[in-house]
């Protein structure tokens, strides 16, 4: 069970592998890449959203998938800091539902990335994983929000001019 | 059957035993130790490996004169150590023992003769039927060397059945046992002063209300007790059977070829049409639409991919995992395996089993059970045809968790499992009576029900019920 398991995961990650080399041009805002050695590590650059404070950045997001996968979902982080309220401050950690307990095998990692950058668009200040975004957003105060995450997003996902 | 697990056991030799079966009526305790004799022949190769052995087989079972079905069909492996016939003018036994019994799963497409079990409907020429026939020639001799006085073989159907006309004083089993006293003699038949003679007179009247398959075919022993092996042949044409090459696309004998050849089939193409059986162009022609239009689905459902291991369902390297899962409420396609083994995925990974590992996982929306299906529908009325057919299927299971009433089954009355105690009657829907507080009397429900409610929690995937969502 767990060695066919193991084979499915595979030629499901495979088969996502071939998807995104066939459409690598379809999606310009994110670029994922398979770990040379090991299919079940990924790496995906995410543009940040336009009209965000996120704009112009660029994320590294670290992908661990489960060898249980597509049943259960790949764990998700940011290596690349980010100010946002569902996102640990210093792990990179992302609460979203669907790669939690609202997970479901039609979902890639492909689209896991564009649910990451709805997140990123869409922030939910409710359920928040850093507390001080969150309760900025919550106390009303989005302009300190935009400014701080504005400013982590010059400091850690642009390039340094000069 | 021990016989089968003992012995690497032949095609023919198995036939030959059921129709030494079908030969000895059972009931009759002076046949049971002949029919001991003959198990014993026909089970033990021994007796088959030497030249007389075998013909005294053929012999015993009428084999010899009647052709190799192998041979027939083009292939026979046994070649001269044969049991049956190789030449073609002998009549063929193309009977097939499959349709008399009631199913024959190629239907229309058998290359043997569908022929009725019906006294009205003699069947075409059996090996049950030669014995008789073959008591006057030079194979009863051959097959029995050492004896000088000619051997006849009990004339089966007529005896063992009507015994009050001939007491079974020649069938007694001393007479069985000492006719066969050792490994020496081990092909005695029962020596019976001939009554083959009174037969051809005086057996109609004792046959009794035809029950058995060869009761019919001893009727037709009259006809053939006549020695005219092309009467058979060239009776009634719906009895020929139409050229198997023909039937299955090519014939290579053509022009020459001795059988008919059938007519041609618009939907299949094949020369498969009985020219002289309505009924069986009827079927052919009903069961050939249907498969063509099994055909035409299953091309179509050649492109479906499966959402979970995004691969080509009907492309999955093994035949089992070759086949659709549809969710009972909606149009989703995946492979059955992917969807049960999501469904089935423990809850305990913190994934809600109703909102999550039960629904679609494409649209979430709720399913109650996972129906396989080897084709994927593209109407409504398809899709309610297999999920008919399938609950048809469970239905005709037995239960294991009722077990014939001995266990409790956790989906009660909502089962798709066959709830039937042991002598076939069905369990009782019971819905208990609660007395309310009010003293009216409320409808309860059995108690299992509670119980279900926990347990479906954990059993997953197809065993959900529908009766779930009602009482939560």
């Amino acid at each position: 069970m767990i060695a066919s398991q193991l084979q499915a995961s595979r030629a499901r990650l495979f088969k996502e592998y071939k998807e995104v080399q066939r459409e690598k041009s379809a999606d310009p805002d994110i670029q994922l890449v398979c770990d040379d050695s090991n299919i079940f590590k990924w790496t995906a650059l995410i543009k940040g959203p336009s009209e965000t404070p996120y704009e112009g950045g660029v994320f590294q997001l670290a992908f661990s998938v489960p060898e249980q996968y597509p049943l259960q979902p790949p764990q998700v982080r940011f290596l690349t800091k980010i100010f946002h309220p569902n996102v640990h401050f210093k792990t990179g950690e992302i609460c979203l539902d669907i790669l939690k307990n609202a997970w479901s095998p039609a979902w890639t990692l492909q689209s896991v990335c564009r649910a990451i950058i709805a997140l990123m668009a869409h922030p939910e200040p409710d359920s928040p994983l850093n507390c001080d975004s969150g309760n900025l957003l919550r106390s009303g105060d989005i302009r300190g929000f935009q400014s701080m995450a504005r400013m982590y997003t010059r400091l850690a996902a642009m390039p340094k001019k000069g | 059957m021990s016989l089968m697990l003992k012995k690497k056991v032949d095609v023919h030799r198995v036939y030959a035993l059921r129709e030494a079966f079908n030969l000895f009526y059972f009931e009759d305790d002076c046949i049971e130790d002949l029919n001991l004799l003959l198990i014993r022949c026909v089970i033990s190769s021994l007796y088959l490996k030497m030249e007389d052995e075998r013909q005294f087989m053929a012999f015993i079972f009428g084999l010899g004169g009647v052709l190799c079905k192998f041979f027939a069909h083009g292939a026979c492996l046994k070649g001269d150590h044969c049991e049956f016939s190789h030449d073609w003018k002998d009549p063929s036994n193309n009977v097939c023992t499959f349709y008399q019994k009631g199913a024959c799963s190629y239907g229309s497409r058998c290359r043997y003769e569908h022929v009725k079990v019906s006294p009205l409907q003699p069947s075409a020429p059996s090996s049950s039927a030669y014995p008789c026939q073959y008591l006057s020639s030079d194979s009863v001799r051959a097959a029995c060397p050492s004896r000088a006085e000619p051997f006849t073989v009990v004339p089966v159907p007529c005896v063992a059945r009507s015994s009050s006309a001939y007491p079974c004083q020649y069938l007694s089993s001393d007479s069985v046992h000492a006719a066969c006293p050792s490994r020496a003699e081990p092909f005695t038949v029962v020596p019976v002063p001939c009554v083959t003679a009174e037969l051809s007179a005086s057996s109609r009247p004792f046959f009794p209300p035809p029950k058995q398959v060869w009761i019919s075919k001893a009727g037709h022993h009259d006809v053939l007790g006549n020695g005219n092996d092309g009467e058979s042949k060239s009776g009634n044409p719906a009895d020929l059977a139409i050229c198997s090459f023909a039937a299955a696309g090519d014939c290579p004998r053509g022009e020459k070829c001795p059988h008919i050849h059938g007519d041609l089939c618009p939907t299949c193409g094949k020369h498969c049409l009985h020219p002289f059986r309505p009924e069986e162009r009827d079927e052919h022609t009903e069961t050939c639409a249907k498969k063509q239009k099994h055909l035409e689905s299953l091309k179509h459902s050649q492109e479906i991919e499966c959402c979970v291991c995004l691969e080509r369902v009907l492309s999955k390297p093994t035949a089992a995992e070759r086949k659709f899962g549809l969710l009972s409420e909606c149009d989703h396609p995946f492979c059955v395996s992917c969807i049960r083994n999501w469904r089935s995925s423990s809850p305990t990974s913190g994934m809600d089993v109703n909102s999550a590992l039960r629904a679609c996982p494409i649209c979430r929306k709720l399913s109650y059970f996972v129906i396989p299906s080897v084709i994927w529908y593209s109407t409504r009325e398809e899709k309610q045809e297999i999920v008919d057919n399938y609950k048809a299927k469970l239905k005709s299971i037995d239960c294991k968790h009722f077990d014939f009433g001995n266990g409790t089954c956790p989906f009660g009355t909502s089962c798709f499992y066959k709830h039937a105690y042991r002598d076939g009657r069905l369990e009782e829907v019971v819905l208990r009576h609660i007395g309310a507080e009010d003293g009216q009397t409320a409808l309860g429900l059995p108690w299992y029900f509670a119980l279900k409610v926990s347990l479906i929690v954990w059993l997953p995937g197809l065993f959900q019920s529908k009766a779930y969502h009602v009482f939560i």
